[in-house]
This record gives C-alpha cells, sequence and structure tokens, in this order.
C-alpha cells in the first residue's frame, strides 16, 4: 500500500515528520475456541498539532486501536502484523511490547468516564504529584506544586488550590474529566488518547471539554486520537476523521471531505442515521 | 402489519374492555399540574425539589418530549407519570384519574395502561428467560389485554425475527434487546409509553432504527408517549411538544420547531449551542 501515496486518503504514506504512525495494524484475540480479528491491516497517521478522530460503533475496533497506542490491550489480544511507531521508534510490532517507561512520557490518555482515570481515594493533589514522579523520578516539590496548579489553570479551573484538596467525589462531571484531561498532559506528552473521553457528560459539558482539547491543541501542539462513536463530536473538533467499521478502515480523509462527500456506504450509512435537525415531524394535531 | 396494532385500538380514544371508568377518552391522557417532588440528598440529607412545580399534558397520540442535563429532574417526573416513583404534591391524572387518589387495586388496574421503555435494555428483561417465557409470564398477568396478537405477530410488529423468540437476552444484540422491550410494552396495548433514553446506549444507526420503530408502533397504536432524553436532535426527531428541564423546572415549552428554531430561554439556547455538529449542520 505505500506504492502511490496520496496524501489525503493515505495518511500512513504522508512523509516524515508523523508524531504517530500506525501501519497496517492486525490484531487479533485468542478465545476458547478460535481466534477473532480486532484489527484487520489499520493504518492511522497524526502529526503534530493535530486531531485526529477515529469514528466508529461498538464492534469497529475503535478502542482496540486506542490500547494498542497506548499499550493496553487485554492480555488476549495480541499483534499479528504491522507496526505502530511514535516519533519515529516503533513502539508496538510482532514480538516488540514498549516498556511503560518507552512511552509513558510521551503519551497521556484520558478514559470515558473520569472515573476510570481518577482514583476515588486519593486527593487530586497527590494523583498529579504520583504521575509526575513516576515520570520525573528527581522532581522537587516546589515544582510539582507548581506545575500540578499550572496545568489546573491550564484546564479553564480557577480554583486549583480547591481542586487540589478534593477528592474525585467532591467535583462535578465537569470537572472531573478536567482533572482526568490534567493527569494525562501534566507530563507533557506529544500524543493524547482520549477514548469517548465525553460520552457520559452532559451537552453543555461536552462542549466545554471539546473546547479545552481544542485550545489545548492549539497551545501545546499535541497530538490529539479522539476516539468517539458520535460522528457530530469528531466533526466538531476533528481536522481529518477516519471512519472503522469491523476492524478495518473503511473510510478517512479530512473532516469536511468525509462529511460532505463520504464515499463508502457505511459512512453514509453512519451520517443518514443523524437525527435531521433542520426538520421537525408534522404535527397531528396541528 | 399496521392492521393488527389498529384493530387493537380501533377504538381509538374510546374505552376499551378492561380500560378503568374515569376515562373520557376526550381529556389529556396524562396531565400534570405544578407538581412537586422532593428528594433528600444522599450525602448532606438536606431535601430538595427534583421536581419543582412541573405542568404538562399528553393528548391522546401525542409525542411529547422532555429535554435536560443530568440533574434535571426529567426522569424523576417520568417515574411519576408512571405511577411507579414518588409521586410527591401537585396534580397527577392519568386518562383523567387522580394517581394520588387511587386505591392499590385500581392503580394496578390502571397501571397495563402506562408501560415504560427504560435506556438500559439489557436492564429490563430477565436474563433467565427466553424472549417467548417472558412474554407469556406478561400475559399471564393481563391475559385478556394481551390476547389481540400472538408472538410471532408481536414480533413482526418490531421487525424481529421469530426465531428470536427462543432467545435469552444475552443473546441479544442491544438494539434487539430494545426491540423486544417495545414489544412488551406495545402487547399491553397501552394508552401511554413513557421512554426514558429508550437510545441512549446504542450505536447511532440503530438509535435510528428504533427511534423510527417507535414512531410508527406509536401512531399505529395510538398510543401517546412522554419521550425523555438528553439529546435535542432525538427529541426534534420524534416529538411534536417539548418541554425543557433545568434543575427540577421547566424553563421553556412549546413546539419542537418553535422551541428548537427560537428558543426564548438561556439556558434551552446553552443546550442548543452545546449539541455537536454545529459545523456540520452548518454546511447542510
Amino acid at each position: 500500500m505505500a506504492a502511490e501515496p496520496t496524501f489525503e486518503t493515505a495518511p500512513a504514506a504522508r512523509p516524515d515528520g508523523d508524531l504517530l504512525a500506525v501501519r497496517d495494524l492486525t490484531a487479533t484475540a485468542a478465545l476458547a475456541d478460535r481466534s477473532l480479528t480486532l484489527l484487520d491491516g489499520v493504518s492511522i497517521a497524526i502529526a503534530p498539532g493535530e486531531v485526529l478522530g477515529v469514528v466508529g460503533e461498538s464492534g469497529s475496533g475503535k478502542t482496540t486501536l486506542a490500547r494498542a497506542v497506548v499499550g493496553l490491550l487485554e492480555r488476549n489480544v495480541s499483534i499479528a502484523g504491522g507496526a505502530i511507531e511514535l516519533a519515529g521508534e516503533t513502539i508496538v510490532a510482532p514480538g516488540v511490547g514498549a516498556t511503560d517507561q518507552a512511552r509513558g512520557r510521551r503519551v497521556g490518555m484520558v478514559f470515558q468516564g473520569a472515573s476510570r482515570s481518577l482514583n476515588p481515594l486519593i486527593r487530586v493533589r497527590r494523583q498529579l504529584a504520583e504521575v509526575l514522579r513516576r515520570h520525573e523520578p528527581g522532581i522537587s516539590r516546589d515544582d510539582v506544586t507548581r506545575r500540578s496548579e499550572d496545568v489546573l489553570r491550564e484546564m479553564r479551573i480557577e480554583d486549583p488550590d480547591r481542586v487540589l484538596d478534593s477528592y474525585p467525589h467532591q467535583l462535578s462531571g465537569g470537572l472531573r474529566q478536567r482533572v482526568a484531561i490534567a493527569l494525562a498532559v501534566v507530563t507533557r506528552p506529544s500524543l493524547v488518547i482520549a477514548d469517548e473521553c465525553t460520552t457520559a457528560l452532559d451537552v453543555t459539558t461536552q462542549a466545554e471539554v471539546v473546547r479545552l482539547f481544542r485550545t489545548l491543541i492549539d497551545d501545546l501542539g499535541l497530538g490529539l486520537l479522539f476516539v468517539t462513536h458520535d460522528l457530530m463530536l469528531a466533526s466538531d473538533l476533528c481536522d481529518r476523521i477516519v471512519v472503522m467499521s469491523q476492524g478495518r478502515v473503511v473510510e478517512s480523509g479530512p473532516t469536511a471531505e468525509v462529511l460532505d462527500r463520504p464515499q463508502d456506504p457505511y459512512t453514509r450509512r453512519l451520517l443518514a442515521a443523524v437525527p435531521t435537525w433542520t426538520e421537525g415531524v408534522e404535527n397531528p394535531h396541528a | 402489519m399496521a392492521n393488527t396494532l389498529e384493530q387493537g385500538t380501533a377504538a381509538g380514544s374510546g374505552r376499551r374492555p378492561g380500560t378503568p371508568p374515569g376515562d373520557g377518552g376526550t381529556g389529556p391522557v396524562l396531565e400534570i399540574t405544578d407538581l412537586v417532588i422532593e428528594h433528600r440528598r444522599e450525602r448532606s440529607r438536606e431535601m430538595f425539589r427534583a421536581v419543582d412545580g412541573v405542568s404538562l399534558a399528553i393528548g391522546a397520540g401525542e409525542t411529547v418530549g422532555v429535554v435536560g442535563e443530568s440533574g434535571s429532574g426529567k426522569t424523576t417526573l417520568a417515574m411519576a407519570a408512571t405511577g411507579l416513583g414518588a409521586t410527591g404534591s401537585g396534580g397527577l391524572r392519568l386518562l383523567g384519574r387522580d394517581l394520588r387518589a387511587l386505591r392499590s387495586r385500581e392503580l394496578r388496574a390502571l397501571r397495563p395502561e402506562v408501560q415504560v421503555v427504560f435506556q438500559d435494555p439489557h436492564g429490563s428483561l430477565d436474563p433467565r428467560q427466553s424472549v417467548r417465557s417472558g412474554l407469556r409470564e406478561l400475559r399471564g398477568l393481563q391475559p385478556e389485554r394481551t390476547s389481540w396478537i400472538d408472538d410471532e405477530a408481536l414480533l413482526e410488529q418490531v421487525r424481529l425475527a421469530p426465531e428470536l423468540l427462543d432467545r435469552y437476552p444475552h443473546q441479544l444484540s442491544g438494539g434487539q434487546a430494545q426491540r423486544v422491550c417495545i414489544a412488551r410494552a406495545l402487547v399491553m396495548r397501552p394508552r401511554l409509553i413513557v421512554a426514558d433514553e429508550p437510545t441512549s446506549g446504542l450505536d447511532v444507526s440503530v438509535q435510528a432504527d428504533v427511534l423510527e420503530l417507535l414512531r410508527a408502533s406509536q401512531r399505529t397504536a395510538g398510543a401517546s408517549m412522554l419521550f425523555i432524553s438528553h439529546d435535542l436532535a432525538v427529541v426534534r426527531s420524534i416529538c411534536q411538544q417539548v418541554h425543557v428541564m433545568f434543575r427540577g423546572k421547566v424553563v421553556e415549552s412549546g413546539p419542537v420547531d418553535q422551541v428548537f428554531t427560537d428558543p426564548q430561554d438561556p439556558y434551552t439556547r446553552r443546550l442548543i449551542e452545546a449539541m455537536p455538529g454545529a459545523r456540520w449542520r452548518a454546511r447542510r
């Protein structure tokens, strides 16, 4: 597939400069009686400062892809082919699994529901400190405090001290998800993976989180892999979109192109299923 | 396929066998006036008004949406309407009967008239029962009321293959399980369907099918529907009237197109602005 690089539709074939390059990745799950292909030759690429939306329904493989990048695959899932490169370095390939340290500082992860990212028993201050110390063992106490406060301010949290001294349950859903994002970016990763990270949130909170991501991308030059089932949400935030179905990428391209001129029947079906907003139903009582 | 359902409710708004007296058939199916429901907060033990002075009415065959975010009180309101939840104070009339004045026997007689479809279909189905045996149990509760249609035809109504009758809930996809829940509601020939986020856990392509099914079956069955959702686009696609709830109060009400194209309340405006897909919709 590397033979004829058409730059818009074959992201893996772009020249160097990719932050993340997933090439022809195949992942299989070992079940009791057979093996199941979860990812079937998936290729994606993300440049610094770029937001790539991975859109698909349940069973599409989007979460497996995200987990492969951060090294959190289920135990029965293995990489059967292809590779994942982070800033040119192969971190995943058959038989190759990068250590936590190799990717931990460079890749941050935000899950669906802050409950999966946050420890309910520990105050926010200590959670941020633990992440910082794990990635930067020699960091001073003052630096931990300063950077914890700074990252919360970057999350547009106005009273970082109150939040730092809170347990997760004492915060609203929106604040909790901001803290989860803070945990993912406090070590200044070059890439953030967000898997359905706004799915459990109210729409107004979701809109705030999306705005926050946009600012972070623009300010910090992060790359963002934004996994979602919501094509509309992806259209608000993402520069490019890949649509996944049954473990394959069925369509990819700049957001406007994918939405305005969907080529694949599955993408067309997804778009057709979005409730129309312009026409209401007729009123039988009118 | 529509015939069977229409025969089931041929009288439309008239009384049917098993319909409790007091239903004139012309008034609203559900009438809520100045409803207040208080809950106690888990942590602080303080009382707060989950529903704070809400009024709404649903006419025969009408679909009324209640849209709001978490904590708005929309689910508490829905549960009160079913007679399953706290009823609080204020007016709460179902088919013209005051839900609070009814004796438990009368309330039981009225209960089949309201059927609820919940967000999590698998949570609503008994995991140990096949679809068929679950339906058998339902029919046993209301033999006369449910005799209008057999299992195979009922499944056809919700566009499920008859083979699924012998499946157990864990063998059904989310969309299939939700169709079974809708079938279980329809078999009772309810006058009111309360749907509480019925498509929120479903994939978007499945959601579109289930919405279409709800729309069609509610029309052919002549039932009214109270549709609870956080999703404005879904509400606009299925409801005629909408009430926007915020912190227990209805902040805005009206026909969906009016409320969503010309919102008057600042909170309604915020909700509309927060809807994902603004960039896409702007180009269509």
